[in-house]
């Protein structure tokens, strides 16, 4: 135990806690998700220390490319502190010691669940999502060898069919997270479950963006400054969530909001969902002050 | 209970039921089960959904907009759909039909 030369304090455990065979098959299988952009590449997921559907994709992906001077960055939903968070923040900084933060323009890596950071991001981080469903025509068609099929053929009819279906019956294009994109003009891409207003943000993005889903076993990425389209119609063109309130603590208009109860009668507030953006804008306004 | 009503669903051929659903499929169900956790997508539910909701209450509410002013619009037409919403007014008690003839 003494003999380790390592400087994290997880002894028996190797570095970012897989085995560096394991991290050299995802690491192949991402050069190939890069080469493709949008494609599902498939890769031998482990089983991690916690349970299906709480990351063990994204953690996977993480600690393939984690190195020594990486600053690791979790967020679940936006925010810093929520369990999911804190538990795979904490278990990199055991099994890896790197160093952790929650300021978004300090930080090399960024695992996320289910958002976007409104900091824009820069061209030497890399954002990991962590992905239920990595297959974006999986609720149309349930068969895995017809929807690799429909990926390579190109076949996204069904994807606009369904779109259509939802201006048919309710007007609009009901799909509110998880909005099915295209991705460089070839892969149609499930960008995991983040709210369509975060669609945007993945357009031309300066970050490596790379998705995991440890369940199914695929991951696939988005390259920086790739285009992204949001799926849509000439009439019904794509649009984001707006809100008429802005947030309660930090003012801001145009990120996106929680709505949160705050007593019996109903009454809400709304606050920002990403919390180092409110708490930077914040301390901004109280030093300008 | 939830393995047995899947050995249950992949005995369709034997039972000369349909194929209809993906848990009568072997492919697909070998897929999500064949590991040491087959846990269920259950209980990634602890975890917090607020994002997801919030943006699912905005859809809702774009959806419902629209048809308030419609509703609206259809009230001055007849002066006993007031009291009758569109939930409850059943074949019997909307009766224009029946008004006219009276």
């Amino acid at each position: 135990m003494t003999a380790s030369p390592t400087t994290f304090d997880a002894p028996g455990y190797n570095f970012a806690y897989l085995d560096e065979q394991t991290k050299r098959m995802i690491r192949r299988a991402l050069l190939k998700a890069v080469a493709i952009p949008g494609y599902q590449v498939p890769f031998g997921g482990r089983e991690m220390p916690l349970p299906y559907g709480w990351g063990t994709g994204g953690m996977q992906l993480t600690a393939a490319i984690l190195g020594t001077d990486d600053v690791l960055k979790v967020i679940d939903q936006g925010a810093d502190d929520t369990t999911n968070a804190v538990s795979i923040r904490r278990f990199f900084a055991r099994t890896a010691g790197v160093a952790t933060t929650t300021r978004t323009p300090e930080a090399t890596v960024i695992q996320t669940r289910h958002r976007i950071p409104e900091t824009a991001l820069s061209n030497d981080q890399i954002l990991v999502f962590q992905v239920p469903i990595p297959e974006p025509l999986r609720f149309i068609e349930p068969s895995e060898s017809e929807t690799r099929t429909m990926h390579a053929l190109g076949d996204y009819g069904v994807m606009h069919v369904k779109l259509y279906e939802d201006i048919a019956t309710f007007g609009h294009i009901a799909t509110a997270y998880a909005y099915p994109v295209s991705v460089d003009g070839r892969y149609v891409m499930d960008p995991s479950p983040i709210p369509k207003f975060d669609n945007p943000k993945l357009d031309m993005n300066p970050a490596l963006m790379l998705f995991g889903a440890g369940r199914e076993k695929r991951l696939y990425a988005v390259p920086p400054y790739t285009r992204v389209e949001s799926l849509d119609f000439e009439d019904h063109p794509f649009a984001v969530q707006a809100w008429d309130e802005h947030c309660a603590v930090c003012g801001s208009r145009d990120s996106f909001l929680d709505e949160l109860i705050v007593d019996d009668a109903g009454g809400k507030r709304f606050v920002c969902s990403d919390t180092d953006y409110c708490t930077q804008r914040l301390s901004e306004q109280e030093t300008g002050r | 209970m939830g393995m047995a009503l899947v050995d249950r669903a992949l005995r369709a051929d034997e039972y000369g039921e349909q194929v209809q659903g993906p848990a009568q499929d072997e492919e697909f169900v070998l897929m999500h089960c064949d590991n040491v956790e087959a846990a269920g997508f259950v209980s990634h539910l602890k975890l917090p959904h607020y994002v997801d909701f919030q943006a699912e209450l905005e859809l809702i509410r774009t959806l419902r907009r629209p048809a308030e002013p419609q509703a609206a619009d259809a009230r001055p037409a007849g002066a006993d759909s007031l009291e009758a919403s569109p939930l409850d007014a059943s074949p019997l008690k909307a009766s224009p039909l029946k008004e006219n003839r009276a």
